[in-house]
């Protein structure tokens, strides 16, 4: 009879961990007392007989990380959410003042584990994007945006590509059983970063025809403003798109993912209200004040609790990920996004930054408008 | 087959009970458990024992601090998993200085005690990346829930499930099982 693999995985480890036999440990006392690590133990078979559950690979890592133990459970604080309410009482104050054009220029990097001269280290790879959205829907849409770059991430990294001869490739470490087509090799230290750029009116393909995901600048400027209207708004949006792809499983999904209206030019009422909205649901947890990586003081926030996600990093195919959305104290609007490892692997920290997507001072109405870039290639 | 039972130790460390009796108290109860999980995670009872007594001295070291005596067992398997994913990344450096390729995972030995089909058990759940590793050994030789494997490993639920899940369905394929 065929047995199922969760009994066959019963069985083989249970057998497995029966080779330690209880007579071979050492007495208690040996435990409490903290002293040199006893040498060899057990009998000569069991040392002999290496039974490893383990992937062993090719680890070409830089340094090891010592990974604490899962904290007792913490508290949720007593005061929940308010932080975020008090911010969207303090916005729907603001007067709501729009320019000619909304500019939004957002640098992302994300970290990556790479080796070279046989050492492995960690780099940053850099990408730029700006983009000019008009009030009026007559003037013309400019979006530009950087190729990637790659450079060391740290003082220490960047000694390790030096003493590697810094060279001006880099290969990628990837997770054992990654084809090689998918595992290559990275320009490092490029100075110049090309560029491409898009410029025309009410364009409906390419990069600036949906600069809002499914919400387009009309419904945008459109939101309604008090609480009742805006949870109509969006269940309405919910069940008009219900059952296709992209569309959220449930209406408290759907809310939850209202966080992206963040991303877009929201009047100051607006604004207040979707904060309040995302202030009352589970999956919005107050980290509490932070600063982004340009060191804006800001308010931390997890739009995302609940939620499992992880990501590969170097050899490790699953680190878990923490998602913070660092909000501007006063305005509401986002300073940056930033994903941090839930856990430590080789090479990075747990608390360590993965990735982020900064949203530069230079974001904002504005009257001045694009000048097309020189140097950049149209598409 | 859990052949220990996992329970938190008897009473609650009382305000009378040393530090060290009621470590020793736990070793007696949970040591032997312990000693076997690090061994399906790290391959060899020596290390075993070393990162099982890491985590109680740990666990001595810290007693004044911990308020809540009842998460000392999920506490010490928290560090008993961590502890083998160190020797694990440790093992790595010392193999690539000597030249080897692979930490050797088997030895004839072994397969003689055990079998061939468990074997082959072994070697399908070696080639799992290391959280699924971890969450077979935690759900199908201690038993743990979902729950209680989340807080060891410190991940979520949807976590422990997914992972789960991922890995049964790899280990289905590898040991061309029927689901």
């Amino acid at each position: 009879m065929t047995r199922s693999i969760e009994d066959r995985l019963r069985d083989a480890f249970s057998t497995g961990a029966e080779l330690v036999r209880p007579e071979s440990l050492g007495t208690v006392t040996d435990t409490v007392a903290v002293r040199p690590r006893r040498r060899f133990r057990g009998l000569p078979v069991l040392a002999a007989a290496a039974v490893v559950v383990v992937l062993a690979v090719v680890a070409l890592v830089a340094k090891v990380v010592v990974p604490a133990p899962a904290p007792p459970p913490v508290l949720v604080p007593s005061d929940g959410n308010e932080a975020l309410r008090r911010l969207a009482a303090q916005v729907a104050r603001l007067p709501d003042d729009r320019g000619a054009y909304w500019r939004r220029s957002l640098e992302d990097n994300q970290l990556v584990r790479v080796q070279a001269g046989g050492r492995a280290f960690n780099a940053v790879v850099s990408h730029g994007a700006e983009l000019w959205l008009p009030r009026d829907a007559e003037d013309p849409v400019q979006t530009r945006s950087e190729e990637p770059s790659l450079r060391p991430a740290t003082p220490a990294d960047e000694r390790a590509w030096r003493a590697a001869g810094s060279p001006a490739e880099v290969q990628r470490v990837c997770t054992p059983g990654t084809k090689a087509a998918d595992c290559v090799k990275l320009p490092m230290g490029a100075e110049s970063r090309e560029c491409q750029y898009t410029y025309g009116v009410a364009p409906d393909r390419g990069p600036a025809a949906h600069p809002f995901g499914p919400y387009t600048p009309a419904e945008i400027w459109a939101l309604p403003t008090d609480d009742k209207g805006l949870r109509a708004w969006l269940r309405a949006r919910w069940e008009s798109g219900r059952g296709e792809p992209g569309t959220a499983r449930t209406l408290e999904e759907a809310l939850a993912g209202s966080d992206l209206l963040l991303r877009t030019p929201l009047s100051p009422a607006a604004r207040a209200a979707v904060l309040r909205l995302l202030a009352d649901l589970p999956t919005t947890s107050v980290r509490g004040p932070a600063k982004d990586p340009l060191g804006r003081s800001g308010l931390a926030v997890d739009f995302d609790r609940g939620r499992a996600s992880f990501r590969e990093f170097g050899e490790d195919d699953e680190v878990a990920e923490e998602h913070t959305t660092i909000l501007d104290p006063s305005t509401g609007e986002i300073l940056a996004e930033v994903t941090k490892a839930g856990e430590s692997a080789a090479g990075l920290a747990k608390g360590g930054i993965m990735s982020s997507e900064v949203w530069t001072p230079v974001t904002g109405w504005t009257d001045d408008r694009p000048k097309r870039p020189g140097n950049c290639r149209r598409l | 087959m859990r052949s220990e039972i996992i329970h938190a130790p008897p009473g609650s460390p009382g305000g009378g009970a040393s530090a060290e009796t009621v470590v020793t108290e736990l070793f007696v109860v949970h040591g032997l458990s312990l000693v076997r999980l690090a061994f399906l995670l790290v391959g060899d009872q020596e290390t075993a024992e070393d990162v099982v007594q890491d985590a109680f001295a740990a666990v001595y070291r810290r007693w004044g601090r911990l308020t809540d005596r009842e998460q000392v067992l999920p506490y010490l398997r928290a560090a008993v998993v961590n502890g083998c994913r160190m020797v694990l990344r440790r093992r790595a450096i010392i193999g690539r200085f000597r030249g080897r390729p692979e930490v050797p995972f088997w030895s004839a030995e072994a397969a003689a005690l055990l079998g061939e089909t468990r074997r082959q058990v072994f070697l399908a759940v070696r080639a799992l990346p290391r959280r699924q590793r971890e969450v077979l050994v935690l759900r199908f030789y201690l038993d743990l829930s979902e729950a209680e494997i989340a807080q060891v490993m410190g991940v979520s639920r949807g976590t422990v499930k997914s992972t789960a899940s991922r890995a049964l369905k790899v280990l289905a394929v590898t040991l061309q099982e029927e689901r």
